[in-house]
């Protein structure tokens, strides 16, 4: 059960870190290098 | 390369969250409404490989994800407030030079520096010329390490997106209010 939990845990806290990186995609523009 | 540069506040607020003395545990528990929203933005972006679909695919996805900021600020402690204001007013500024010059222009001297090549055209991005509006607040700071060049309203992202992420892993939520039944009393007997 408490494993079951840690997983549930741990895919949240990866879902919510997704979701800001594509909050900086959205709103950023840097510009990089795309066909190195 | 581009999925590394865009993980950078988070790896960088993570990072500094667990030094601050903070724990996914903390950041899970803290509520994030509307992730989705997030990812329809994201998603939508796809969008603007179509020529004529481009600035609303622009406006939609920046209207979205100044939305979901203010979602989520309104139910959050104020450091959470503070870091949610740090993004929107940087992507606030993007926006902006943005929409002055139809992309975001880069100056040729920052992209020489961080080793990219002069009069690289992206789907966002575009040389300043003497024409070019705005760009003081356009892509200006070359990062050689990363072959990047941010504006200030990246950094200012950049800068929110990592604090955002320090101050949930250090927010430990207040547990809502337990409503105990009202006890009832029962009469005192009378002692005979």
């Amino acid at each position: 059960m408490t494993h079951a939990l840690n997983w549930r845990h741990a895919a949240t806290a990866v879902l919510i870190l997704a979701a800001l990186v594509l909050l900086f995609h959205v709103l950023g523009a840097p510009i990089i290098i795309v066909d190195r | 390369m581009a999925v590394l540069l865009f993980a950078i506040p988070v790896v960088v607020g993570v990072a500094a969250g667990y030094a601050a003395g903070g724990s996914l545990r903390n950041l899970v528990a803290t509520r994030f409404r509307a992730l989705w929203l997030l990812w329809a933005a994201a998603a939508a972006q796809f969008a603007d490989v179509i020529p004529a679909a481009r600035t609303w695919v622009f406006v939609a996805t920046f209207a979205v994800a100044v939305g979901w900021l203010a979602i989520n600020a309104l139910q959050w402690p104020p450091v959470l407030r503070f870091s949610t204001l740090a993004v929107a007013v940087g992507g606030l500024l993007n926006c902006v030079v943005i929409a002055a010059n139809g992309r975001m222009p880069y100056s040729t001297w920052a992209a020489s520096k961080a080793g990219l090549g002069v009069g690289l055209q992206t789907a966002r991005n575009v040389a300043a010329t003497h024409a070019t509006r705005l760009l003081p607040i356009g892509d200006v700071i070359p990062v050689p390490s990363l072959h990047a060049v941010f504006s200030i309203g990246d950094m200012l992202i950049c800068l929110g997106i990592a604090t955002m992420i320090i101050g949930a892993m250090r927010n430990r939520p207040v547990p809502a209010p337990t409503t105990a039944a009202p006890t009832t009393l029962e009469p005192a007997k009378e002692l005979t």
